[in-house]
């Protein structure tokens, strides 16, 4: 089946693109039914008419259904006037409208018979030879004269004869013999197009460009190209604008035809490589200069997609911007944060009352309320006015100030008020909770400043106050009651640590030394220990927490002064007393007493080692007179301040809490419930007992010995909360306080005992046979040594309250009842037992582990029997009387020794007298009537047990009895003597202490 | 295969194209907005149900844009038109969104009484007379000018009663339940979606009003180009019904998310929404050619005497007519008058492919000096533009016609100034005595030139066998209708051979 062709259609060469759309409606309406899409209804016959005659056909590929696949111009005379003029084109020319009116027809919904994104026809325009013989590259072997004879060029035909023949000639002869000579002479000029037409996503393009006159046929071909063959050659996609048409640069020069065409009604033609122009020129110039045409992209998308995507667009853009135009409104008008002044905020007029016209009536219900709140009323409880009207509450009598302390330091226990209204709740402080309602409940409950704002609550069901609009709203905050709120807390402030560091010495008084009457220095002893350690404590203090302090270790924190009243009969404590009344409690405790009160401060920078601490001014309450409001008379059996403010604070047993100055109220909950005059002793450091007291003993503390308290301290450190919670405030309070025994240090080796030798080291200091640690201050070394002195025959319910006792060897046996040890027996005991003197001191040098002895277990006994201190005294004292150098030696060191103790413990000497004195008492020990020569007082070797037995064989003048039976004994004792001697010269030069363990 | 793709247009771009179609609205939205401002609080307008100023801003948007959603009548026929008639039926379609207004309110009141709430006979029967009142003249003025867009063609079909009446009560039912809806609350989801289903009955109303229901018989009658039966634009019902709706819904409701309250002061945020549905549903026209006009002009100076009788060097500057400046001309009396046809990228037929009622008939052919002269689209937006005129030189229309030697032929446009943004290079200069002029602002036309561009003010100055002469381009009203620009004559040849 062959090409079918419809035509021909007229062409307006002026108006290209209309003539195409006039032809394309016709071929539409030749096509029109029911579908175009299925192709032309009557499919063009290919007996149909034939591209011959002028105008424009329409190519028909073959199929089923045909598919419209070129178009066919025939130029005929009005080209030469109508025709293209050549540039400046260099596309071919016509198709450009052609295209643009398939385009503007729709052609891939009505033209094409499938809908492909890309369609490709063929164009081509053929010059007929009447016109093609005249041109300057005319199709070979065509007679001039028979072209002119056979064809009818029409009226417009213009050229001349002879101007026809003269191109006929110089153009279209090509000389020689015409090797197509067996074809028609009728011979046409083509010019063959092909074209792209494409749809892709909304936009239409096209292409086109002119194809290669030899790739439709060669040059050197002697029959004409079928017709369907080099159509279905030229219909071929343009795939590029920048496809060169001419591909051989050597033919790009200069045109050229191809070979012979076949055409309907056994035509022939020749292609060329370019285009005829009206005055039969061939263009462009040169076949180099040909290009690819383009069309002009079209928009050819759904109107649904674009009306879709121009809704989307109008409303993201309306969003866009308004929500821009708002934000930069926003950001615009919102104030600057610059560096403007502070606004000042309107301040209320002062108000003659707070919260409404009778002041009275405020201050009524703010007591009610403190009272109740402190008493341990619930924050959501009604109380005082609450459930009324009008706030009409009867005055309460009373002291109230330490209550609302008590609760303004719920805070610090993080114990909050939680108020309740409908469905929603807060917290607020319970003091701010106090004021609140009391204000509230004096203005009549208004309804603006209720919590939650419940509109159903009237002001007699449940409204309830708001506490932070009342007191912290910029707005609504009512500046009478703030002013009266921020009045009673610096209050308590101030008065807070006044009363905290009173407790504190109250209770470190208690625990530690005693007091010091006024006017009197002590050196020593347990008043010099709490002076020493009441230092310690306020070393850090300011100077009216010092003052408050040593009023408190003086005077306690129970009893308060009223003029006249007397001991037992003053009454409880109150704010006004703290820090600054002092006269009656010191008659009280029997001490010189204290004139005025300014005596009293006096005392407390002395013992603070600070000069003019200031006493609280006695018109304090003068100047607050929302505070001396909430004053009153307290009952002479009423609870002490400490008491309300505890109650106050931690309310019906509430536990105290353990941080902040939590412990320092437990500990006065203890001492102030406690049995009076009790002492429980635990168990300190190196097994010394220490005293915890049950209740304030300001006489006495429960602790007199230094080497206790270094115990207690010691023992706080080790085991924290092992001695009670009293004796962690003493240990803070002295965090300061240089302790001085010598076992603070690592554990030494504890040989023979701990006790022991504790005691040892008593003794040791006590004789200045060791020296303090840098910076100490030893005040009780006669104290501590005395809980190591003997204090009779050992009992089982003895328990801690005593250090082991040193045993004579001859006790209990002798006599009938024990006799006690000396100090110095004793600690000559303990000093030769742990080697704080020369080892040459005991004859035969024996290893000071082995004088002591093994001590039994429970036994409250220093030593045991194998000790060599008590074997030398019981061999010397048996029957046999073994005498040896080493038993009298022995014996007689613990004699001389003794000695030598006693009498450095006499502050009346010195200590280059020490040698001269202990010698004069040995003398006095050969001869007693030496004894009153000597000095007036006893030498304990005169009494000593241990000095009876060697007393028979020390000389008078150093001579021993030579050759005689008691020799060995005598060398012994003189021996000792002679060691002992340079032993106290030695310890009198200092050079012994160098030398201590 | 690598096709050739049209630039991407910037944003900056399509807005301009955008604000250059619908300059109209946007000059009433910024004066709406400044308007906002001046309304007290407790004017009716100003009411926080905000129902009031839509409806405003729908009856200026109609007055300007309205325009029927349907596809018109056959393009081949025309309407009837007069200028009274026209501007009646406008004013009719204005007031329909306060009738729509006063209906909502009646029901509301209504709907108020109905629940117990103290809505008074005041605020039901006031709303429900206005609006029988004004939807009676609404519907006496349509009637009256029912003739106005009247075609030829009558072919039977739907019924036109049937069809109207159906349309209005789906109006008013739609409107009375809105207006009953918006009592049940103004929380949640729920809040803001009876005033923008109203809105939306508002906008297929007018659009409704405009149409006719003979437009729909002719193109039921006519079918599609490829024989198949023609469907009515639902798309565009649905859109004017649904669009405003859902936009204006989703907007509020984000504005209330945002800013936790919706009332008066955010009524400019509707007044942009009413106005771009506008301007989607009812999208500015575009015109099909542009009126413009060539003056002769002549060089200020011209016929001046000689200088000298002798002929001067050539390093002295002539004077006199020789030079041609672009500022120094003067007009003469010689008027040309060219209407230049607008392309647009869209293809007309592809968006209305109804089926021809007869063959077309042939476009004018433009026998003018520079051929294929139209205003094209822009080619990075593919926008419709009248600022710009471009000329496609073909071998078959162009100066060349004008004359057979091409010795002699010669066509320059001039230009004063280069547009902003185009390169200020200056052209090579013949003689060195020439001022320095910025390469843009003259182009040669000669045999290579394919295409130039013209712009208001260019001047054309055309050099035919020795006579010169100098035409100022001057760029003219757009026209929207092909009836109106064929009334113009096109220029023909002779009106530049002639002297």
């Amino acid at each position: 089946m062959s090409w079918s062709y419809e035509g021909p259609y007229p062409i307006d060469l002026g108006a290209i693109s209309a003539s195409v759309r006039r032809a394309l409606e016709d071929a539409e309406a030749r096509m029109g039914g029911t579908g175009r899409r299925d192709g032309p209804a009557t499919a063009p016959n290919d007996r149909g008419p034939r591209p011959t005659a002028e105008g424009m056909y329409l190519l028909w590929r073959p199929g089923a259904p045909p598919s419209l696949a070129g178009f066919w111009f025939v130029f005929g005379a009005s080209y030469l006037d109508q025709g293209v003029d050549g540039p400046p084109d260099t596309a071919p020319p016509y198709v450009d409208g052609l295209l643009t009116a398939l385009t503007e027809a729709v052609w891939w919904e009505y033209l094409v018979p499938v809908r492909p994104a890309r369609w490709s026809p063929v164009v081509v325009m053929e010059w007929p030879p009447a016109l093609a013989s005249r041109a300057t590259l005319a199709p070979p072997g065509v007679p001039s004269t028979e072209r002119d004879g056979n064809h009818d060029l029409g009226s417009g035909n213009w050229l001349p004869l002879g101007a026809t023949e003269a191109v006929s000639r110089s153009g279209g002869g090509r000389g020689g013999e015409d090797p197509w000579a067996h074809l028609p002479k009728e011979r046409s000029l083509l010019c063959v197009v092909r074209a792209t037409v494409e749809k892709e996503g909304k936009l239409a393009r096209g292409r086109w460009t002119l194809v290669d006159p030899l790739e439709l046929a060669p040059a050197t071909a002697t029959q004409p190209a079928p017709l369907e063959d080099w159509l279905a050659a030229a219909q071929r996609p343009v795939v590029s604008r920048d496809e060169a048409p001419i591909q051989d640069p050597a033919r790009q020069h200069r045109h050229h035809l191809g070979g012979p065409l076949a055409l309907p009604e056994s035509r022939v033609g020749f292609a060329s490589s370019g285009w005829l122009t009206r005055g039969l020129a061939t263009w462009p110039a040169t076949p180099g200069d040909l290009t690819v045409g383009a069309l002009r992209d079209r928009d050819v998308g759904a109107r649904w997609k674009a009306q879709v995507q121009q809704v989307l667009a109008s409303t993201l853009g309306v969003v866009f911007v308004t929500l821009s135009v708002a934000l930069v409104v926003y950001a615009l008008s919102r104030p600057a944060e610059g560096e403007a002044e502070e606004g000042v905020l309107p301040q209320p007029q002062p108000a003659l009352s707070v919260c409404s016209p009778s002041d009275a009536q405020f201050i009524n219900e703010l007591r009610c309320q403190v009272e109740v709140l402190a008493a341990g009323g619930a924050a959501d409880a009604a109380a005082c006015a609450d459930k009324a009207s009008i706030a009409e509450v009867p005055a309460t009598p009373g002291d109230l100030q330490a209550a609302w302390c008590g609760l303004r330091d719920r805070d610090q226990d993080a114990w909050v008020a939680v108020i309740r209204s409908g469905d929603k709740s807060k917290e607020v402080p319970w003091a701010d909770l106090a004021a609140a309602r009391a204000c509230f409940n004096v203005l009549g409950k208004p309804y603006r400043y209720g919590f939650n704002l419940d509109p159903s609550a009237t002001a007699s069901t449940g409204r309830v106050a708001d506490p932070e609009l009342l007191l912290l709203d910029e707005a609504l905050k009512i500046q009478g009651l703030v002013s009266v709120v921020a009045e009673l807390d610096q209050t308590c402030d101030q008065l807070r640590p006044r009363l905290l560091r009173q407790t504190q010495g109250a209770i470190l008084a208690s625990h530690v030394g005693e007091p010091t009457p006024l006017g009197v220095q002590a050196a020593d002893g347990p008043r010099a220990l709490r002076t020493l350690v009441a230092g310690a404590a306020m070393g850090g203090m300011s100077q009216s927490e010092s003052a408050c302090f040593a009023h408190g270790m003086q005077y306690g924190v129970l009893e308060g002064w009223a003029e006249g009243a007397g001991p037992g009969n003053s009454p409880p404590m109150r704010y006004a007393d703290l820090c600054r009344r002092a006269t009656p409690p010191v008659d009280r405790l029997e001490r010189p007493p204290v004139a005025d009160p300014a005596a009293a401060g006096q005392m407390a920078s002395q013992l603070a080692g600070a000069s003019g601490a200031p006493a609280p001014s006695d018109d304090f309450e003068a100047t607050r007179m929302s505070w001396a409001k909430l004053g009153g008379a307290v009952p002479a059996d009423g609870p002490p301040l400490v008491t309300r403010y505890m109650e106050a604070r931690f309310s019906l047993g509430r536990k105290i809490p353990a941080e902040g100055d939590g412990p320092t109220w437990a500990c006065h909950a203890d001492l102030a419930t406690g049995i009076p005059g009790a002492t429980q002793v635990a168990l300190g450091a190196w097994e010394v007992p220490v005293g915890q007291p049950s209740t304030y003993r300001l006489r006495t503390g429960s602790v007199s010995q230094q080497l206790a308290f270094d115990a207690a301290l010691q023992q706080i450190d080790a085991a924290p909360g092992s001695l009670g919670g009293c004796w962690g405030i003493v240990k803070d309070l002295t965090l300061t306080y240089p302790r001085v025994h010598p076992l603070l240090g690592p554990p030494e080796q504890p040989w023979p005992s701990v006790e022991q030798q504790v005691c040892g080291q008593a003794c040791a200091a006590a004789y200045h046979l060791r020296p303090l640690p840098e910076g100490a201050t030893w005040v009780t070394p006669l104290e501590d040594l005395r809980l190591c002195l003997d204090g009779g025959a050992p009992r089982g319910d003895e328990g801690l309250r005593r250090l082991d006792r040193l045993q004579l060897p001859w006790n209990p046996k002798q006599g009938g009842g024990w006799q006690p040890a000396r100090a110095s027996e004793l600690c000559a005991f303990h000093v030769l037992a742990q080697g704080y003197l020369p080892p040459a001191v005991v004859v035969g040098e024996v290893p000071s582990q082995l004088w002591a002895g093994t001590g039994e277990r429970n036994s409250q006994l220093a030593g045991g029997p194998d000790g060599t201190a008590q074997r030398a005294a019981l061999a010397l004292n048996s029957v046999g009387k073994a005498r040896s150098i080493n038993s009298c030696g022995h014996v007689a060191a613990q004699c001389f020794v003794s000695g030598m103790l006693d009498v450095m413990g006499q502050d009346r000497l010195r200590a280059y007298e020490w040698a001269q004195a202990w010698d004069r008492d040995v003398v006095a020990l050969v001869n007693p009537d030496k004894r009153t020569e000597a000095s007036s007082r006893q030498s304990v070797m005169q009494t000593s047990p241990w000095c009876g037995l060697v007393q028979p064989f020390v000389s008078r003048d150093g001579r021993l009895p030579e050759g005689q039976l008691d020799y060995p004994c005598a060398y012994g004792v003189e021996e000792t003597r002679t060691q002992v001697f340079n032993s106290i010269r030695a310890i009198a030069s200092g050079r012994v202490a160098e030398t201590a363990p | 295969m690598s096709a050739a793709k049209p630039p991407k247009a910037s944003l900056i771009a399509r807005v301009q194209v955008v604000v250059a179609e619908n300059w109209d609205m946007v000059l009433v939205g910024i004066a709406l907005s400044c308007a906002q401002t001046v309304v007290p609080g407790d004017h009716a307008l100003a009411d926080p149900m905000l129902m009031p100023w839509l409806m405003l801003c729908l009856s200026i948007s109609t007055l300007l844009r309205g325009r029927a959603v349907g596809d018109g009548p056959h393009p081949m026929l025309t309407e009837r038109r007069g200028f009274m008639t026209g501007a009646l039926r406008r004013l009719a379609v204005t007031a329909i969104p306060g009738v729509i207004l006063a209906l909502f309110l009646a029901a509301r009141s209504f709907r108020s009484s109905l629940v117990g709430m103290d809505a008074g006979f005041g605020a039901v029967g006031l709303p429900a007379a206005l609006a029988v009142l004004v939807g009676g003249a609404v519907v006496g003025l349509l009637v009256a000018t029912r003739n106005h867009g009247r075609t030829a063609w009558d072919p039977p079909g739907i019924s036109t009663a049937l069809f109207t009446a159906a349309l209005t009560v789906f109006g008013l039912s739609g409107t009375l339940l809105m207006g009953a809806a918006s009592t049940l609350g103004d929380d949640g989801l729920f809040a803001f979606l009876p005033q923008s289903i109203t809105l939306g009955i508002a906008f297929l109303t007018v659009g409704l009003a405009l149409g006719r229901v003979q437009h729909l018989r002719q193109r039921l009658a006519a079918r599609r180009r490829d024989g198949g039966p023609y469907r009515p634009a639902m798309f565009r019902v649905a859109l004017a019904l649904a669009g405003p709706s859902l936009g204006l819904w989703v907007l509020l409701q984000i504005y209330a998310r945002l800013t936790g309250s919706v009332g008066f002061e955010q009524a400019w945020v509707l007044v942009f929404h009413v106005l771009s549905w506008s301007v989607v549903l009812w999208p500015a026209r575009r015109p099909v050619a542009v009126h413009c006009l060539l003056h002769e002009v002549v060089p200020i100076g011209g016929a001046d005497e000689p200088t000298s009788t002798t002929a001067a060097s050539f390093e002295e500057a002539p004077e006199g007519a020789l030079r041609i400046n672009p500022i120094d001309l003067r007009r003469t009396r010689n008027i040309h008058a060219w209407t230049v046809p607008v392309r647009a990228s869209r293809i007309e037929e592809l968006d209305d492919p109804i089926r021809p009622l007869w063959s077309r008939p042939a476009p004018f052919s433009q026998s003018h000096a520079l051929g294929d002269a139209a205003f094209e689209p822009e080619p990075s937006t593919l926008a419709v533009q009248t600022g710009r005129i471009t000329v496609h030189l073909r071998g078959g229309a162009d100066v060349a016609s004008l004359s057979g030697g091409a010795a002699v032929r010669r066509v320059v446009i001039l230009q004063a100034f280069p547009e902003p943004g185009q390169p200020r290079k200056a052209r090579p200069r013949t003689y060195r005595w020439e001022p320095a002029v910025p390469a843009v602002c003259v182009q040669n036309v000669d045999a290579a030139t394919q295409q130039v561009t013209l712009i208001n003010g260019s001047i054309l100055v055309l050099s035919t066998e020795g006579i010169a002469r100098a035409y100022e381009l001057e760029i003219g009203a757009p026209v929207y209708d092909w009836e109106e620009a064929m009334l113009q004559r096109p220029p023909q040849l002779e009106d530049y051979v002639a002297t």
